[in-house]
């Protein structure tokens, strides 16, 4: 065989192996449909709910007051490390979520929980924002409502942060910008 | 001189196969099988594209969540896509929804998929009515036809929905 037919004999063996690794190289052991995963992360208000950390919150009562809701939380490590539980920055916060209207924007009527007010303090002390490895912890949040326009609906524990892309128009990716999504826990306070 | 044109020949295929296979290596680690959301593959002008949606039940709230899957090829040799979003425009604050999504020649179940972006995390989408994008996934040198699919699991609900498909990638 002369050497420039060697040559595309060689050239069309890579197309083809290439071809071939483009089309079946992902394709195995991916034809199972993902299942939930099994911990739960919803509930209503005494539900124990887990983090993927490894710890479980129980959101056990809440005072409801016309300007402050206060909310007595237990926690549960079984994770072999401390936990930072309360975080200094937007994830790992306890959230409260009024019923507001379709077409609300994402960051409107929604409030951060925060250690109780002095005078409250002696009789509510603070959710603390540690817990220990293998520890059990309880305390108290509050949430101010005076911000909001619509009854309570929802208190999330944000567990994670997620990058994220928002669009007007899914089909027109001029009309997107990133942003920040949570995975979170989440307590139906109507349920 | 034949001699020469057929080396040249040879040379020029030669040099196309290694072209085609470095687009390959660069592209296979990203369309394939990750765990999260996937940076989407650089856009050429969409040659087609295609939508499904898919609304699961809203358990007494009013209004409604769409679940949209959008096809697309590429002119010009480029990858075809498939893309995932979840837009909450219900007058439940957030729903808790995943998704994964894959391009396949067989848009049934057990079908072989082709480039898959594997499972999202769980993430809770605001009521405010927007598209947030979910994944992704493409695929270089598209095979014909190609349809463009997702699974979504919504957590509140315990509802989730397999095969929703379009046309659009192919």
């Amino acid at each position: 065989m002369p050497f420039s037919q060697r040559l595309r004999a060689l050239a069309t063996g890579l197309m083809l192996a290439s071809g071939i690794f483009a089309v079946s190289g992902c394709a195995q052991a991916l034809n199972q449909a993902p299942q939930g995963p099994a911990a739960a992360i919803s509930g209503a208000i005494g539900a124990e709910l887990t983090a993927p950390e490894g710890f479980s919150i129980i959101v056990d009562k809440v005072e409801r007051g016309s300007a402050q809701w206060l909310f007595h939380i237990r926690a549960h490590s079984s994770a072999a490390n401390a936990i930072q539980v309360i975080g200094s920055g937007a994830d790992h916060q306890f959230v409260l979520v009024e019923a507001k209207p379709a077409g609300t924007p994402a960051n409107e009527g929604v409030v951060q929980l925060s250690a109780p007010t002095q005078a409250d303090l002696a009789t509510h002390p603070a959710f603390p924002a540690m817990l220990g490895a293998g520890a059990s912890t309880e305390g108290w949040l509050r949430a101010d409502l005076t911000s909001l326009k619509y009854p309570p609906q929802l208190l999330l524990y944000h567990y994670a942060s997620v990058s994220a892309t928002v669009c007007d128009n899914p089909s027109n990716q001029n009309t997107c910008h990133p942003t920040t999504l949570f995975s979170d826990l989440e307590w139906d306070l109507s349920a | 001189m034949e001699r020469f044109y057929s080396w040249k020949r040879a040379m020029g295929a030669l040099a196309a196969a290694i072209a085609l296979m470095v687009s390959v290596a660069v592209a296979a680690p990203t369309s394939a099988h990750g765990a999260h959301t996937q940076t989407q593959a650089s856009r050429l002008t969409a040659c087609s594209s295609g939508r499904s949606d898919a609304y699961p039940p809203m358990n007494g709230y009013s209004g409604y969540m769409d679940l949209i899957n959008i096809g697309s090829s590429s002119c010009g040799g480029g990858p075809a896509n498939s893309d995932t979003y979840a837009a909450n425009c219900s007058g439940r604050s957030f729903w808790t929804a995943q998704a994964d999504t894959w391009l396949t020649q067989q848009p049934y179940s057990g079908g072989s998929r082709l480039s898959e972006s594997g499972r999202s995390s769980l993430v809770s989408y605001p009521n405010d009515c927007k598209s947030y994008h979910v994944n992704n996934t493409y695929l270089w040198f598209p095979p014909s036809p190609l349809y463009s699919c997702a699974w979504w699991y919504v957590k509140e609900s315990n509802w989730s929905k397999d095969y929703v498909c379009n046309s659009g990638a192919s």
